[in-house]
């Protein structure tokens, strides 16, 4: 017995310890938990501080912001590193994590949703309980309708329980980001068997860039990533059960894979990628293992055609949503792998190139730093876990660590590489935390030893500890907030900017949209810049075109415009006025932009004033967004 | 005894959730009592039934898998009732009503497969015995006044940190609107509706007035008192077009919004 126990997956000859006197004696509970949850929660008071001060432009806002994430998650990771938490204190842990990590979103927007594509699953959800029933048409996303687990289990907490889509669907995106986060602790314990390696891979996994905001809005991600995790946690039971339990696992495992397949598409993808390695892992190995493997396979197999069979039979319109997506990977990597090579690329971070330098250098040096850790423990487990068959599903978790490397090089060949490799983030830091943590807990378990056999103070190791792991920790959650959501000019909450996600949602565009779905026409043609039309689209049932941005970038109605409004049969123009006092925070003012990161100032006023013409009729206004009936011209055509 | 009295208890208590829930005499209780019916109910007797496999150990992991299914089942439950009948309050109230008969006959059978000898030397269950000896010995000496006193104070401070963003969600972030919209009601008679709505976050007294065939000819005004978040509106004559309408406060001439209607 030794001092302190190695971690998983190393054997016990490897440590030369002092042996421990009291050997026999229970290990006293650690103190530290209520201390450390105090100090998280004190940290999204912090936050919610600086938004409050933000959104009243008083200064100061953003230090204390960065005061309050610091003290959220640094509190934690002191304490899973200086402490050996219990099983239990990990689980209140792993589920406090989520829970207070919520609390930061909620603070941040309180009373309505404030993410663009929330309101199209608005739009379904009001579809399901207006028309009772499922598979309607969407303007604004259309593949959505296919995919409705997230409206099915909003729509009937709002029907039962009595409440808004607001409040039933923040309830169960709540529900599922905790699931989500503890899905991951008991994946991880169940593979590592060490709750230190389990809660603080849920800790490493908070600090992923989506993790506080995209991963917790309204969207369909969010319902189906805890089915994700819950179908790898059965499998993974699956190949550890007595031949009694496999069935059971079997049917839980598909249980939860046909919730993800109809919750969202690019997850049930990534599902069937997950499943598919460590079905592979586990039959390298021989004897029960390879047994295992057999129904592992099966549960594989049948994934596969249930994601098949849903997205290309029933889901037709999932491959026409996701075929431009990849379309738009495969052309701006090779044309951004053309870029690095000759060096003629502005920027090799996947901010962009109008970040703030103090970001960028954060984003470096997270994104190393994780990239080490991932690495450092993918090799040292594999190493490790190489003549052990007990450790294949350790070993697949590893391998599939190692897919950060293609995000990585996504972020840096791709223009848009950041956007996609964030949302990737979701699903690559499943074992990609698992691998850090597994890292971190070997470097100062060797750290420790190493100290303790050089007889070195015990107060100095721990404050060492201390700081290695608050450091790895606030740089890694740090680098998240940075690459992650909102983006740096919306991180904080306050007044209206322009072509700036979250900050460009207000009253005006909401109370238009909500006017439009009312009085227009549903699936009526609107344009207009790109938030507004998003917001006309969903909440205003209306059908935003997106070749539309040549209509405001002139002075004049020519022919040519009016070409435009006939053949995207636009019937309707909608006007923010703010477009021509404020440049686009994002770089763009419409979709497909072609002066997308070229404006330094707002538009002319003569380009918008140019629809206050005879033949058009200005059917809406609230003096600051005006909707344009232009049927006259379309049609005239 | 005491290993059947807690189960149908909650038998009880999700019956007793479900009259309620169709009574719906409370919205914060509805909201409740939806969610144990939705999220944890369904999930719950199928983990009852696993535990005599002894195949999920821990109570956390339990209840993990008691709102994950709780979930799932919600969704296939979507399915089935959209292909059968439709998705209103009626139906998931049934809904329910057949989850929670699905809990007491599920209990029911459990308790009887329970009453069997057990399989195990000495009537229990070593590892189980192990598990639950660590775990009650683990949560109990985590609950001291102390840490529990604490873990109220991370309460108050997060309630505290929901709190201040909604007082300064309110305060800050309402812009003060007056819309107006002028619409062509059919396309035969040259009739218009005139509407403005009021959402300044107070009741507002607001001047409209309808221009005709020039723009200086005023056709008609209307002095309006206006509550927040209702709306004003009538029918007006488009036949001299172009139409002009404005909405102001009591100087006519600074107008909120204009409107116009050019055929």
């Amino acid at each position: 017995v030794t001092a302190v126990e190695p971690p998983s997956g190393l054997t016990r000859a490897t440590f030369r310890v002092q042996p421990n006197k009291h050997r026999h004696a229970r290990p006293k509970p650690s103190t530290g938990l209520p201390w450390a949850l105090l100090a998280m929660s004190f940290g999204v008071l912090l936050v919610a501080f600086s938004f409050a001060l933000s959104r009243a432009s008083e200064p100061h806002a953003n230090l204390l912001f960065w005061t309050g994430q610091v003290v959220l998650y640094g509190s934690p990771a002191v304490f899973i590193l200086t402490r050996h938490p219990t099983k239990t204190e990990s689980i209140v842990l792993a589920i406090a994590i989520p829970v207070l990590s919520y609390g930061v979103n909620q603070s941040y927007s309180p009373i309505q949703f404030r993410f663009l594509d929330a309101f199209q699953h608005v739009q379904t959800a009001q579809a399901i309980l207006s028309q009772h029933h499922l598979f309607t048409t969407n303007t604004s996303l259309p593949v959505s309708p296919y995919f409705p687990g997230l409206e099915i289990v909003t729509s009937a907490l709002s029907q039962l329980g009595g409440v808004s889509i607001y409040t039933a669907g923040t309830i169960v995106v709540g529900m599922c980001h905790v699931l989500t986060s503890f899905g991951i602790f008991l994946l991880a314990y169940e593979i590592w068997r060490r709750p230190k390696i389990a809660v603080l891979a849920v800790l490493i996994y908070s600090t992923e860039p989506h993790y506080q905001f995209f991963d917790s809005y309204f969207i369909y991600e969010v319902i189906a990533m805890p089915f994700l995790i819950g179908c790898v946690l059965a499998l993974t039971k699956l190949a550890k059960a007595s031949s009694q339990s496999r069935l059971l696992w079997s049917a839980i495992a598909l249980f939860t894979a046909f919730a993800t397949t109809v919750s969202h598409h690019i997850t049930s993808f990534v599902l069937v990628g997950f499943l598919a390695t460590l079905t592979v892992a586990q039959g390298v190995g021989r004897g029960e293992n390879r047994r295992a493997a057999v129904w592992m396979g099966a549960v594989t197999l049948l994934t596969v055609s249930l994601v098949a069979g849903w997205d290309l039979g029933f889901a037709r319109g999932a491959l026409q949503y996701l075929a431009p997506v990849a379309d738009s990977v495969t052309r701006t990597s090779s044309s951004g792998a053309q870029q690095l090579a000759s060096g003629n690329r502005s920027h090799t971070s996947g901010l962009g190139p109008s970040a703030p330098k103090p970001d960028v250098l954060i984003d470096y040096f997270a994104t190393g730093l994780l990239l080490l850790l991932i690495t450092l423990g993918a090799l040292w487990g594999l190493r490790s876990t190489r003549s052990r068959q007990k450790n294949s599903l350790r070993r697949g978790c590893l391998a599939l660590s190692l897919s950060i490397y293609g995000l990585v090089l996504l972020r840096l060949a791709a223009s848009d590489g950041s956007e996609l490799a964030g949302r990737a983030y979701a699903f690559v830091m499943i074992p990609g935390a698992m691998s850090a943590a597994f890292a971190m807990e070997l470097i100062t378990h060797r750290a420790r030893i190493a100290w303790r056999n050089r007889r070195r103070s015990r107060s100095l190791e721990r404050i060492v500890a201390i700081s290695f792991g608050f450091v790895t920790i606030v740089a890694l959650a740090a680098g998240g907030i940075t690459i992650g959501w909102p983006e740096y000019y919306a991180r904080l909450p306050g007044p209206y900017l322009v072509g700036a996600w979250e900050r460009s949602i207000d009253s005006h565009n909401l109370l238009a949209a909500q006017w439009t779905s009312t009085n227009l026409p549903q699936g009526a043609g609107v344009a207009s810049d790109w938030v507004t039309g998003g917001l006309l689209g969903s909440l205003g049932h209306l059908s935003n075109d997106t070749d539309t941005a040549s209509l405001f970038l002139s002075p004049k109605i020519t022919p040519a415009l009016e070409h435009v409004i006939a053949q995207q049969q636009v019937r309707y123009i909608a006007v923010d006025k703010r477009i021509t006092e404020q440049i686009p925070q994002s770089g763009t003012f419409f979709k497909n932009d072609p002066l997308g990161g070229t404006y330094t100032s707002g538009l002319p006023y003569q380009f918008i004033n140019k629809f206050n013409t005879a033949g058009i009729s200005k059917i809406f206004s609230d003096g600051t967004i005006s909707i344009y009936d232009v049927t006259n011209i379309g049609t005239k055509k | 005894v005491n290993r059947t009295a807690a189960p149908r208890l909650l038998t009880f208590l999700v019956l007793f959730a479900v009259a309620i829930e169709i009574w719906s005499f409370n919205k914060a209780a509805d909201l409740g009592i939806a969610i144990v019916l939705l999220f944890v109910a369904p999930g719950w007797i199928f983990v009852r039934w696993t535990q005599h496999s002894a195949v999920m150990s821990s109570l956390s992991e339990k209840s993990y898998w008691a709102v994950l299914l709780s979930v799932g089942f919600v969704i296939v439950s979507g399915f089935i009732l959209n292909a059968l009948a439709s998705l209103t309050r009626t139906t998931w109230e049934l809904w329910s009503v057949i989850v929670a008969a699905c809990v007491v006959v599920g209990d029911l059978l459990i308790s009887t497969r329970r009453s069997q000898p057990h399989q195990f030397d000495g009537g229990l269950d070593p590892k189980r015995l192990e598990i639950t000896r660590t775990r009650s010995v683990d949560t109990s000496s985590f609950l001291s006044v102390r840490n529990v006193s604490l873990l109220i104070c991370s309460a108050i401070l997060l309630l505290s940190a929901l709190w201040l963003s909604e007082v300064s969600v309110s305060r800050n972030s309402r812009e003060r609107i007056v819309q107006l919209s002028l619409l062509k009601q059919s396309a035969i008679t040259p009739t218009c509706r005139l509407e403005v709505g009021n959402y300044t976050g107070s009741t507002k007294v607001l001047k409209a007035q309808l221009f005709g065939g020039t723009p200086n000819a005023l056709r008609q005004h209307w002095t309006l008192r206006i509550r927040d978040q209702a709306q004003w509106s009538t029918l007006v004559s488009c036949s001299d077009p172009p139409v002009l309408a404005t909405v102001s406060y009591l100087n006519v001439s600074k107008p909120i919004a204009t409107v116009t209607f050019s055929p």
